[in-house]
């Protein structure tokens, strides 16, 4: 097991070493260094069995989170559903000529309206659950009257597709605003605090092992930085997409088509926020690396990032039952990534807002990443004590550490 | 020609660098000779940028040294460091392409420094599985991957079995041949009398001396010879001889030439001479020499100069 072999499995072929006068290989550009820098953090963190694992785990527990859902509920629940309790029949309203339709249907208790008129308005009144009226044209589907939603059953049972008409058509329930709320306030919490430790510990290596010292002997320290911060960014939200993909994949073996309308567009506005979010973190979090020398120092740099990552999934979760307060969240740069999303499902905000939002996520990313290069360019060479935040900052640091 | 003029540099109270001065030639190994904090890597992260001097100049060939300029050079800073889980020819590589080279270009590079230096059995190991003295190895065919012209290498030997020193001595002796600029920096003062055509001694942050290694001795060994024969009591006081040091059979001491050729004269007189010669210092007596606080001051000033 010892003799496993390491590395590239391709030997390279070995190129004799240049004789006679020097001749300079012309220097990379910043876009090809940075990109150099991002593909090689990239490469040895995909290559880490630490790293495949976790992420394997990850998205096999959320696909089989779904399994068991389907398994435990033979019928899809809606975002909607909720309040209607399976064992009672579903009092359903029908006029005369549909009964012969409708009493296939189990779990149902008919209850004869006059007419359309008086069938809608039983629904309207809470009466009964739903109603079942003739097509309005001849040949059309049935017409299927819910106030709020229609159930399942009554729409499953039916032999034919019906037209669904709703008296009032649903602002999304408080449940599916918490759950959501909990869905991207855990995965972003998870996956920014996950990657942002990551990059920190990548560049705190890097000054540990002084291997910056050769890196920056060969690339501006602007393109470090900047790699750095992409190659976990893409690696970040490769694995928010993964899991994104996961959860659409569920959805949709679940048949929880509902489910998949409501939560497909802002899946992605999700994904798109996480990106700008992300590298605002990563930015921070490459700054927090770069002013410690040593990896034990590490976790009180990063803590307070670490609970800037926090700091969404609580208080989106907290207060996510408040309209004010989300609306204010959603624009705020930290938590927007979490609470925008939440208030595009529930349609309190649309495709305009969330651009809003997002620029201004985006801003606030771009001064954090300004800051950021100039504190890793102050303190990534230097050795010695953690560095005070307004040491790092300053232009001219006032102690190096000697030698 | 690499020029090192008037660096300081201040830790805080600390004068790290004072007023450091001293000349890397081309086509030469240069050795950079000091103490343990007598301001030799400060010196060698100056050169690089690394580091920002408070006051001085670093210049190649007559210009200044840029960070662009100092990316072209090849490094290898006090303290090893590799990513612990990429292995060798991979990180080689990929320094190679940082500095511009192609990926074939960088990989064969790359595996061909690591055979020479006698590490290709394990090129592809991850580098924290490799001993001390391999890492060290590594690390020097990191700072070569991407045909530097210009060399600064701290402590470069140390840690290295004798055949990978001579390796290692063969190769900065090729980068030398084809003109580059090498300087590195070494506590084995035998090797670095045995590789380097000149040298400059540092003791804390003052360059002692600078200069080719002939002009060291000659300027740092006032003439001194030794005489072996049977009787040698009168020698100490023969005119024009000082400093002379008695051990059984043998006598050395300083004198001009004149007064040398006398007392070989005199004792030639009294009985037979069984030797007769000047008395070349080692490096390791000229550095304690140079360094020593007790040393005359006056004549170590006219050495820098």
């Amino acid at each position: 097991m010892k003799t496993k072999q390491n590395g590239p499995r391709r030997r390279y072929t070995p190129v004799a070493l240049p004789t006679g006068p020097f001749s300079e290989p012309a220097a990379p550009s910043f876009a090809a260094a940075t990109w150099m820098v991002a593909r090689r953090d990239m490469t040895a963190t995909a290559k880490s069995k630490s790293f495949i694992i976790s992420t394997a785990i990850t998205l096999i527990c959320i696909l089989l989170a779904f399994v068991i859902v389907s398994a435990v509920s033979s019928d899809s629940p809606g975002p909607l559903a909720g309040l209607a309790d399976d064992t009672e029949l579903l009092k359903v309203a029908v006029v005369g000529e549909q009964e012969d339709v409708v009493t296939q249907i189990p779990g149902l208790e008919l209850v004869e309206a006059a007419d359309s008129e008086a069938a809608t308005e039983m629904v309207r009144s809470g009466e009964v659950e739903a109603a079942i009226l003739a097509p309005a044209v001849a040949g059309n589907p049935l017409q299927v009257v819910g106030d709020e939603t229609v159930p399942d059953q009554v729409v499953d049972g039916l032999t034919s597709m019906p037209e669904v008409l709703l008296l009032n058509p649903p602002r999304v329930a408080e449940m599916a605003r918490y759950w959501l709320s909990l869905a991207f306030g855990i995965l972003y919490l998870m996956l920014g605090a996950m990657y942002g430790q990551m990059i920190a510990m990548n560049t705190v290596v890097e000054k540990q092992t002084r291997i910056v010292e050769i890196l920056l002997a060969a690339v501006p320290t602007r393109a470090m930085l900047a790699g750095k911060i992409i190659g976990g960014s893409i690696l970040a939200v490769g694995e928010t997409v993964a899991i994104v993909g996961v959860c659409y994949l569920g959805m949709r073996m679940n048949n929880m088509t509902s489910w998949l309308e409501l939560v497909t567009a802002p899946m992605w506005w999700y994904v798109a926020f996480f990106l700008v979010g992300f590298v605002m973190y990563a930015s921070m979090f490459t700054a927090a690396g770069a002013m410690v020398s040593r990896t034990e120092d590490l976790g009180g740099a990063s803590t307070p990032i670490i609970m800037l990552v926090m700091a969404p999934y609580f208080l989106v979760l907290a207060l996510n039952g408040s309209d004010t307060a989300m609306t204010i969240m959603s624009y705020v740069p930290f938590t927007s990534p979490v609470a925008m999303p939440v208030q595009l499902v529930i349609g309190d905000a649309g495709p305009i807002q969330a651009v809003i939002s997002l620029a201004i996520l985006a801003v606030t990313a771009v001064g954090i990443g300004a800051g950021a290069a100039r504190i890793y360019a102050n303190s990534v060479l230097q050795t010695g004590s953690r560095l005070k935040l307004r040491q790092a900052f300053g232009s001219k640091p006032a102690a190096r550490a000697a030698v | 020609m690499l020029s090192v003029k008037d660096v300081t540099r201040t830790f805080g109270s600390v004068r790290a660098l004072d007023g450091v001065t001293f000349d890397v030639p081309r086509g030469q190994l240069t050795g950079f000779v000091g103490g343990n904090g007598a301001g030799k890597t400060t010196a060698m992260r100056i050169i690089m940028r690394v580091l920002a001097a408070d006051s001085g100049t670093v210049t190649l060939d007559g210009a200044p040294v840029t960070a662009q300029a100092a990316r072209r050079f090849g490094y290898m800073p006090e303290e090893r460091g590799l990513y612990p889980k990429m292995s060798t020819a991979e990180q080689v590589s990929y320094l190679g392409m940082l500095h511009g080279l192609d990926r074939a270009t960088a990989q064969g590079r790359a595996i061909e420094l690591l055979r020479i230096l006698g590490l290709e059995p394990r090129a592809y190991d991850p580098v924290e599985k490799l001993s001390l003295g391999n890492q060290q190895r590594a690390q020097i065919a990191a700072a070569l991957v991407h045909d530097p012209d210009v060399l600064i290498l701290d402590e470069p030997f140390s840690g290295l079995d004798p055949l990978a020193v001579e390796s290692v001595m063969g190769l900065l002796s090729k980068f030398a041949d084809r003109g580059a600029a090498v300087l590195f920096s070494s506590h084995q003062l035998d090797l670095v009398e045995r590789i380097t055509d000149s040298l400059a001694i540092i003791a804390a942050g003052r360059i002692r001396a600078a200069g080719s290694r002939a002009d060291l001795i000659a300027a740092h060994a006032p003439p001194s010879y030794a005489l072996q024969a049977a009787d040698l009591d009168w020698v100490a006081t023969a005119r024009g001889v000082s400093n002379v040091a008695k051990q059984p059979g043998q006598v050395s001491f300083q004198a001009d030439d004149a007064a040398a050729q006398e007392v070989l004269r005199l004792a030639v007189a009294r009985g037979p001479v069984v030797s007769f010669g000047p008395v070349v210092p080692s490096l390791a007596e000229i550095f304690k020499d140079v360094v020593e606080p007790a040393g005359p001051a006056a004549n170590l000033q006219e050495a820098t100069a």
